[in-house]
């Protein structure tokens, strides 16, 4: 049994202390489990009489594009999730990032930006030797290694890593709680309910003052 | 609220609305001085803030352009975000943690205490913790700080259960939920803490000091202050006689106009108040105001930081109450046997998923990242906070180009680690690792240094008006009537949160104004 430590994604394994007790494996949340087996169904991306839409399964929900075309949208579904993938997450979440990449598109009064997009997308399916929807896990991981760094790369990455884990959905999956204030603090919501450590004295931790 | 003319001659000038000039204000209102205070950013309040680290963000934090250049990661990763600091009323006191705690006695005397230490630029304070103790005693009733004046010590969270129960295990013995400026039972108008878990976003209850509710409005009840939000001072200007005589300002509406003033005081954080100074430059003054030293923007210091978050098997929920719940003080004191010159506290520390994604490795992605994300609910987190060196290389200077809205250049950071910020970084880390291990984690990430919330340094205090900006008021050297109120004026850094010092040199500041005005002296 091991502590592993990281320093800058880079692993060094140090011997545990004598006493490590706890062993055993995480519980898996069912939450997680359930969500898990949806997401394996995936969404699509279907163009329209000019209308592009990323559509959910089953049609659960759908997303309009105001700026991607088809090919695009679906390369960036694809794209985001290969960057911070998340086996638990329905695509919808991932569906809200290229949303956003959408609208930011849009924003711009010339199509500088959204040339940006697109001819990255041309050296990310280059890098990928076909499409990169086309490719497997392990050439996408690839693929996205090769354009580390580029300007296409870092816009898409730093969309994902700001839009993806700021909603509220994707808050429940990882099991955070966010804002508190509306349901009083979490002075009487389990502010100091772990259990599996000894409770600190009251000279180190003293009680709420009621 | 008072309202004076922009040729009253008798008011003071405060620039910058946080710890230092919204405490300034207050203490001289007080005293019946009329006050002018000038705050960059909007007014908000414990109804406007919001507890979404993103949106909150926009919110209350500095975004104007800025570079941050150098050896640091910051440079890399945050090209345009040095510093993690804010911009509204109230100033970075709405986004501080409330950690409340004393210099030591050797921290005013680091050249003597250290000796001479290569590539560092140490000097002792002017002034000494037996005088700054008085002042120190009132900040802290000011602030309510816990565990001083009687009031108890708050409750710890699960974040500090880990830490408690690690840190002991290895043997330390001072470990305890802190001296905060977060309120344990209510006082001085202020509420409770409710255990909301957003100290950084603005406290929604008003538990936690913040001179946005407290300072100012007291100020505002003297009839004295002038508040005068979105204006941004561009420049202090002076007469022939090296006198200051105002400031030129843009109000909301970017129309300009010039404030007259008796006296002075700038208090805009340690990248603003530099860059204030050498934007002043003039005919007169050709390398910026109060800067006939050279020191003006040298010497930054940003604490030599970093963050552990260990991994465990069950779930922690560091997010659930206050951000800096706890502290283990053993590190602190001055061992060089260690391998470095001064020392360091360790402090809990908690982010939301949103700022956890950005802050955890920043810029990494792909399945390892994303499996270290999902570890998040069982995580719990803690904060190096230690003395760094002042180098006088590390420095704000101006842009030689870019110019802001105003048309007054933008600020560039410099900042490189020197050798003994790395040897006690690495030192911390081992000791944050230790404790984590001991209470069971299965791994341990360390995080490299975020934008810097503690800046300190770049218009230092020293007896010798050669190497310093401000004498030990924080009176500049060169103009009689100007005064550095922030944490500019440190002349080293100490291993303690800056915000108790910085308050306790705004009582004491307000103390010599006041006499010197009295006297006809300035």
């Amino acid at each position: 049994m091991t502590t592993t430590v990281y320093r800058g994604g880079e692993s060094v394994a140090r011997p545990r202390p004598p006493d490590g007790r706890r062993s055993g494996r995480l519980v898996q949340d069912r939450r997680r489990f359930l969500v898990t087996s949806l997401a394996a169904v995936g969404a699509y991306v279907v163009s329209c009489r000019g209308s592009v839409w990323i559509v959910g399964p089953g049609r659960a929900w759908a997303a309009e594009m105001q700026a991607l075309d088809a090919e695009l949208a679906e390369t960036l579904l694809h794209m985001t999730r290969a960057l911070y993938p998340h086996d638990f997450l329905g695509d919808a979440h991932y569906a809200a990032v290229v949303a956003d990449l959408d609208a930011e598109a849009a924003g711009f009064d010339d199509k500088e930006h959204l040339e940006m997009l697109r001819s990255g997308m041309l050296e990310l399916n280059d890098a990928a030797g076909g499409t990169f929807t086309s490719a497997n896990d392990e050439q996408r991981e690839q693929a996205l290694a090769r354009i580390a760094g580029s300007p296409f790369f870092e816009a898409v990455r730093g969309k994902t890593i700001v839009s993806l884990y700021n909603q509220p959905e994707v808050w429940k999956q990882f099991g955070y709680e966010g804002p508190s204030y509306e349901q009083g603090g979490y002075l009487f919501n389990g502010f100091n309910d772990l259990d599996w450590l000894p409770d600190p004295p009251a000279e180190a931790s003293p009680p709420v003052q009621l | 609220m008072a309202t004076y003319d922009l040729t009253d001659e008798d008011v003071i000038v405060i620039v910058g609305s946080g710890a230092g000039g919204g405490t300034l204000a207050h203490e001289l209102c007080e005293k019946g001085a009329k006050v002018v205070l000038f705050e960059a950013g909007a007014r908000q309040s414990i109804d406007t803030y919001i507890q979404e680290e993103w949106p909150s963000f926009a919110q209350l934090a500095w975004l104007d352009k800025r570079h941050a250049v150098g050896g640091w990661r910051v440079a890399s990763n945050f090209p345009n975000l040095p510093a993690w600091i804010c911009k509204t009323v109230g100033g970075t006191t709405t986004h501080w943690a409330g950690a409340s705690l004393r210099f030591q006695p050797h921290e005013f005397k680091d050249l003597t205490t250290y000796g001479a230490v290569d590539g560092a630029a140490l000097l002792d304070w002017p002034i000494t913790l037996d005088e700054l103790a008085p002042f120190y005693e009132r900040a802290e009733d000011k602030l309510g700080v816990t565990r001083t004046h009687g009031i108890p010590g708050l409750p710890g969270n699960n974040n500090f259960k880990v830490m408690y129960n690690g840190a002991t295990k290895i043997g330390y013995k001072t470990v305890h939920t802190g001296r905060m400026a977060i309120n344990s039972e209510p006082r001085d108008d202020r509420a409770m803490c409710q255990q909301l878990g957003f100290c950084f976003q603005g406290c929604k209850m008003g538990a936690k000091w913040s001179t946005l509710y407290s300072e100012i409005p007291k100020a505002e009840a003297t009839g004295r202050l002038d508040l005068r939000p979105e204006s941004t001072v561009l420049q202090v200007l002076h007469d022939d006689a090296g006198k200051v005589t105002g400031v030129l300002y843009a109000d909301k509406d970017g129309q300009q106009h010039e404030q007259k003033a008796r006296v002075v005081a700038i208090a805009g954080n340690s990248i603003e108040t530099p860059r204030l100074l050498l934007n002043s430059a003039s005919a007169r003054f050709p390398d910026g105001l109060a800067n006939s030293s050279g020191q003006v923007g040298r010497n930054y210091m940003r604490h030599t930081t970093g963050s552990l978050y260990a991994a465990f098997e069950q779930p922690v929920r560091m997010w659930r109450g206050t951000t800096m719940a706890g502290i283990i003080q053993d590190e602190a004191e001055h061992r060089p046997e260690r391998g470095f010159a001064g020392g360091y506290e360790l402090e809990t520390l908690s982010l939301g998923l949103p700022f956890m994604a950005a802050f955890l490795d920043p810029g990494a992605w792909g399945r390892e990242f994303a499996r270290k994300m999902e570890t998040y609910e069982n995580m719990a987190g803690m904060w190096i906070v230690g003395e760094d060196m002042p180098q006088a290389d590390n420095r704000v200077t101006l842009h030689p180009d870019e110019k802001d809205d105003f048309g007054l250049p933008v600020p560039v950071v410099s900042f490189t680690d020197h050798p003994n910020d790395v040897a006690m970084r690495e030192h911390a880390y081992k000791q944050g690792t230790a404790v984590y291990e001991a209470a069971g984690a299965k791994e341990v990430f360390l995080v490299p240094p975020y934008p810097s919330t503690h800046n300190l340094g770049t218009c230092r205090m020293s007896g010798k008006p050669e190497d310093g900006v401000c004498n030990r008021f924080g009176q500049t050297h060169d103009l009689k009537n100007l005064f550095i109120s922030d944490g500019s004026q440190f002349t080293t850094g100490a291993a303690e949160n800056p915000t108790l010092t910085i308050v306790a040199l705004a009582i004491r500041q307000a103390e010599h104004i006041a006499e010197q005005l009295g006297q006809g002296n300035i």
